[in-house]
């Protein structure tokens, strides 16, 4: 923006606004007329202004008192009789204050707890007031003492309680690598003080270690008690938990018990739970379902799951080794013996107190407390082992067996070089989805690996050596044997089919994909009922493959049933905008737009409610999502853009800059704009992501691929040099990754023959092609499938191009590849022989023109009728290879009866009327030329 | 309370401008007590009104104009002074709010485009207040009053008649600045955003 003079834009722009809508562009040129800078700014304000929504700017969309008033009050000097001395903590609920008497009266102390804004003030004092005896009564050593409430001048509510200087019961035993024997003893001292609490009928709630501190000469001191349930909604039939009082996410739901999660009752069940995490820290170092590897998002703690035993927490496999050791250290010990130390009776005392249902777990705090001293004592604890409990997660690690074994095929497909480098991005997608384990994996891997026994990796491609073994072989070769060898576990079985057939979709062989796949779900309906997630994954892929296939009613079907069964497990989740994504695209796509806008209408509702934490784990779904969108028709195609830019940004967050999955994203994106003809965008979201792959890894694949892509999109821009120069590189960097002879490097190549021939290159097209047909010969695959259509591309280039005589050759060759592989009436054929039979006119041999182009009519009249307008245009060079022949007359006949045929249906301005009317017209005069 | 010191320093200081033609543009002065009587007045309101507060910036400027009790002499002058500062103050309160807690969220540090802020862009509606701060001091350095008119309009939700006081210009002059300042702000956030993907 430099030198443009805002002044005048802004004048002109705002003169323009003043007319009507299809005055402004006259308006605009004259008055930016010779000042092309001046033009393109107000174009531009005139576009933008147009997709400016018209509430932008109109509201601040937030409250703007929290806003205003939130730092307004960081002076408080006072609150009631107390000064202020400092700030001891910040936390979800408020601050913590450091406060003396002001009076100079007493000399004591006290921590202060200021409740943050937006609470119901009246409510709790209410509240506070009326449970204030029995706090105030709670006389016990290791509990602080609630001493007094109320309201600051500032409106918030305010505790005042007993001042504990004292560090958290689990950073105290670290700091002096207190053994386990030792924090038993410490965690027993907290039980008796909870248990005397109960028996004053005071639950705690929220027991977690930073609210049990322990004072310099070991005394733990329990904080807060009873605050949980002041500051709880008022209406609770239930005594729903502190979690949604708040409306939000205040406490962290490491500590909190099932039913806090649910709105159950609470009970002193509910401080047991709060116990046993306290102890699962105070023995493991962390939390117990805070994995390192965060493997369960927080929001699925509401499935009850059991956590696991903390001999196997403290020392697991595949866990770090480092890190094992220090919370050994901690304990004054070594991992092993640590591990021998947490195991037995202590493993089966947490597990008690950490049961997912109250009614399982010890019912009071003191025979909590007696356990843990039988254990010390060696005398036997009353608490039972819980097979059922053993059998959960075992279950449950089984099922994330599932989750592995997709990134498990896709990595050792990878890794054996079996799939080309495109074919490797495709199943790439699958393996974000993944991560291996490899205890758990091991025995899917051998069977994995047993069934892509091969050989070598990728090796450049020479002739005489054996193919390339293709993936399909593979995925043919492991939906047979997991058929065949996995009958007695049909679970297993469900999930392996679905990842070969999610891998078949990914190589762009839905057809096959499609049998293993509604097999999949036939298995999953049996082993996993009605609502399981792995069905609805199982459907939506089935829905997907059918969908790739055009059967878009089938597609339907299958979607349909994702949908409902979603609908019945998570209806609010990333996973159900997807379904319904898909749902509405393939509405669609089968005509029934209607019930394709309702559909999208939800999902765009759903998608605005949906936060960054949703999408978390399915980045993949996002980028699939984000592709669909960019197929559907506004105004879900304006959502594109959205959903990429989410993308990219979780990718961002997850790779912490700008990894390889940023450049995928943008890639993707990138075609999206495309498609949409935003192609400056796309041009350069495409040059980020090549700098990303380059800088991972300079003459890669991924920068080959992502060079290409450009090139076609800056071709479409017209800047056909550097569409050139693009290509180029591209097809360089696989020729050296990939040797020359690489089908990968063909398929460039024939993007870099595309530029050529827009730049009139005819020659170097030619030749390149030429070499592109060479490579595709050797495979009877593309042989069949690509060497046709590329052939005939030569031969047509060279006609067009006038070089008429060299063309014939090359229809030739094109005509009898066709006819060796494909049936006598195939289209091609007959529309190759059309070109043939044009050029055979124009080379002055009308006779084996006119033969050629009847033969050519004979199938076009099988395939589309007799008067169909294809049919017709052939007919127009057969009235030429007439009259070449001098057979004015027939010519005429045919020419006159196209023309008339032509007008009617298509009308006289219509291209291929003119072109007709032209041949006619021709007649009369000189011999028509070439 | 009737008014407080802040009050009768603002109020002095309106009156004060009134009778100096050509003095000192009084912003400055202005600015502080401003700032921190309309966060009082929103902390009285929070605590009155607690979690049914529903308060918009125009509603609050508005009352705290009125709060300066003897306003009867304060001519239209100062009381375009008042209204442009306190559209100016509703902005740094808001934007420094929103820093604030977009670093506590964040944990401080490089930010990163956030998902909502992504998607508030392209939407259109909901606008992230530290995305448009660049813009609209570019569009200050582009076209001054445009960029006034949008922290009259937006920040302190003042009518296009209001504004047209507070900038001492007539209300076709706020129109078509505040078209030209919307489209060329849309047009920013749009190439920021881009930008920010690429």
């Amino acid at each position: 923006m430099t030198a443009i003079d805002w002044s005048r834009v802004a004048e002109v722009y705002a003169d323009a606004l003043e007319l009507p809508t299809d005055g402004r562009a006259a308006f605009v040129d004259a008055h930016c007329a010779g000042q092309p800078e001046l033009l393109a700014a107000v174009n531009r304000l005139l576009i933008a202004g147009d997709e400016a929504d018209p509430s932008f700017l109109t509201h601040l969309g937030r409250d703007v008192l929290d806003a205003v008033a939130d730092d307004a009050t960081t002076a408080l000097e006072h609150i009631g009789p107390w000064r202020i001395v400092r700030e001891i903590g910040r936390g979800g609920m408020g601050q913590v204050l450091l406060a003396e008497r002001a009076d100079g009266q007493f000399d004591q102390q006290v921590a202060i707890k200021l409740l943050k804004r937006g609470m119901d003030s009246d409510a709790i004092l209410a509240r506070f007031l009326r449970e204030r005896r029995i706090l105030a009564a709670l006389d016990h050593p290791n509990i602080a003492r609630l001493l007094d409430g109320g309201i600051a001048d500032d409106g918030r509510p305010y505790f005042v309680m007993e001042y504990v200087d004292g560090e958290s019961i689990t950073a105290f035993a670290d700091a002096r690598r207190l053994g386990v024997d030792a924090r038993l003893t410490l965690f027993r001292t907290v039980c008796l003080a909870v248990e005397y609490a109960h028996r004053n009928l005071i639950v705690h709630r929220d027991l977690k270690p930073s609210n049990i501190l322990v004072t310099a000469d070991g005394r733990p001191k329990l904080l807060d008690f009873g605050i949980a349930k002041l500051l709880s909604a008022p209406n609770d039939q239930a005594e729903t938990s502190t979690m949604t009082a708040m409306g939000g996410r205040m406490l962290t739901p490491d500590y909190a018990a099932p039913e806090q999660f649910h709105g159950g009752p609470i009970t002193t069940a509910t401080d047991v739970y709060g116990l046993g995490a306290v102890l699962f820290e105070l023995l493991v170092g962390r939390p117990p379902f805070s994995d390192d590897d965060a493997t369960y998002p927080r929001r699925d703690r509401a499935s009850d799951e059991e956590p696991p035993l903390i001999s196997a927490a403290v020392a697991a496999p595949g866990q770090d080794q480092e890190r094992s050791a220090g919370v050994a250290t901690m304990r004054g010990t070594d991992p092993v013996r640590l591990r021998r130390q947490l195991g037995g009776d202590l493993d089966t005392i947490v597990a008690t107190a950490l049961r997912a249902a109250p009614d399982r777990r010890y019912s009071a705090v003191g025979t909590l407390h007696d356990d843990v001293r039988r254990h010390q004592e060696r005398l036997p604890v009353r608490a039972r082992r819980d097979t059922l409990g053993y059998r959960v997660s075992r279950f449950v690690r089984r099922h994330r067996l599932a989750v592995v074994t997709t990134g498990a095929i896709a990595a050792l497909l990878v890794t054996f070089g079996v799939t080309t480098a495109v074919q490797a991005r495709a199943l790439a997608v699958e393996r974000d989805r993944a991560r291996l384990e490899a205890t758990a994996a091991r025995e899917v891997s051998e069977f994995l690996v047993g069934v892509f026994q091969v050989a070598d990796p990728m090796t450049p491609v020479t002739p005489g050596q054996g193919r390339e073994v293709r993936a399909s072989d593979l995925l043919d070769r492991g939906a047979t044997r997991i058929e065949s060898d996995l009958t007695a576990q049909p679970a297993v079985q469900a999930r392996l089919l679905g990842v070969i057939g999610r891998a078949y979709d990914n190589l762009q062989r839905s057809d096959r994909a499609e049998p293993v796949l509604a097999r999949a779900v036939e298995l999953e309906r049996k082993t996993g009922g009605p609502d399981s997630p792995a069905l609805v994954a199982a459907l939506q892929q089935l829905g997907r493959a059918r969908s790739r296939r055009a059967d878009f009613d089938n597609a339907r079907v299958a979607l349909r049933e994702a949908v409902e069964v979603q609908r019945r497990i998570a209806p609010a989740t990333a996973a159900m905008w997807g379904l319904l994504v898909e749902l509405a695209y393939v509405h669609d796509a089968s005509g029934d737009h209607e019930t394709g806008r309702a559909v999208r209408k939800e999902a765009i509702e759903l998608f605005s409610r949906l936060g960054p934490d949703d999408f978390g784990d399915s980045r993949a779904e996002l980028q699939r999502m984000a592709e669909l969108m960019g197929k559907v028709p506004p105004p879900m195609s304006n959502y594109a853009d959205s959903v990429f830019s989410r993308l990219v940004a979780v990718e961002r967050a997850a790779s912490g800059g700008d990894g390889t999955p940023v450049a995928t994203a943008l890639t993707a994106w990138a075609s999206s704009k495309a498609r949409r003809r935003e192609l400056a965008a796309a041009d350069s979201m495409l040059t980020t992501a090549a700098a990303i792959h380059a800088a991972a890894a300079p003459a890669s694949v991924a920068v080959a691929t992502t060079l290409n892509t450009q090139s076609m999109i800056v071709m479409q821009i017209g800047d056909l040099a550097r569409a050139e120069a693009l290509a180029r590189e591209a097809v360089r960097i696989l020729i050296a990754r990939l040797g020359e002879d690489h089908r990968e490097v063909a398929l460039m190549r024939l993007s870099l023959g595309f530029v050529l021939q827009r730049r009139g290159r005819i020659d170097e097209a030619i030749a390149m092609s030429r070499l592109v047909n060479a490579t595709f010969e050797r495979d009877t695959n593309d042989a069949v499938a690509l060497l046709p259509q590329n052939q005939w591309d030569v031969a047509l280039l060279l006609y067009r191009s006038g070089r008429v005589e060299e063309s014939l050759s090359e229809f030739a060759k094109a005509l009898s590849i066709l006819e060796t592989r494909f049936p006598a009436d195939y289209v091609m054929t007959a529309m190759v022989r059309r070109d043939y039979g044009a050029a055979l006119v124009d080379a002055g041999r009308p006779a084996d023109g006119e033969r050629a182009l009847r033969a050519a009519i004979d199938v076009l009249t099988k395939r589309y009728g007799t008067d169909h307008v294809r049919v017709d245009a052939v007919r127009i060079s057969l009235g030429r290879a007439l009259a070449a022949q001098g057979r004015r007359d027939e010519a005429r006949r045919v020419l006159e009866e196209v023309v008339n045929r032509l007008t009617t249906s298509r009308g006289a301005s219509d291209s291929v009327t003119r072109r007709a009317r032209g041949a006619l017209d021709g007649l009369e005069g000189p011999r028509p030329g070439a | 309370m009737a008014a407080t010191s802040a009050t009768n320093r603002i109020t002095a200081i309106l009156l004060e401008t009134d009778g100096v033609e050509g003095g000192r543009v009084p912003i400055d002065l202005l600015l502080p007590l401003v700032y921190d009587e309309l966060r009082e007045m929103a902390s009285r309101r929070l605590r009155r009104d607690g979690k049914d507060l529903t308060l918009s910036p125009t509603e609050l400027v508005h009352e705290a104009y009125l709060r300066l009790g003897d306003t009867a002499s304060v001519t239209a002058r100062g009381r375009a002074y008042f209204f442009a500062a306190a559209a100016q103050a509703m902005r740094r309160i808001i934007v420094d709010h929103a820093r604030r807690r977009g670093r506590r969220k964040r944990g401080g540090g490089e930010r990163a485009i956030t998902l909502d802020d992504a998607l508030a862009i392209v939407d259109g509606t909901d606008v992230d207040v530290l995305e448009l701060e660049p813009g609209l001091v570019q569009l200050a350095v582009v076209a001054e009053r445009a960029a006034r008119v949008v922290e009259c309009r937006f920040y302190a939700g003042l009518s296009i008649d209001d504004t047209a006081v507070a900038l001492g210009v007539t209300t076709r002059t706020v129109n078509r600045d505040w078209q030209f300042a919307r489209a060329w702000l849309h047009d920013y956030l749009k190439r920021a955003a881009q930008d920010g993907a690429s």
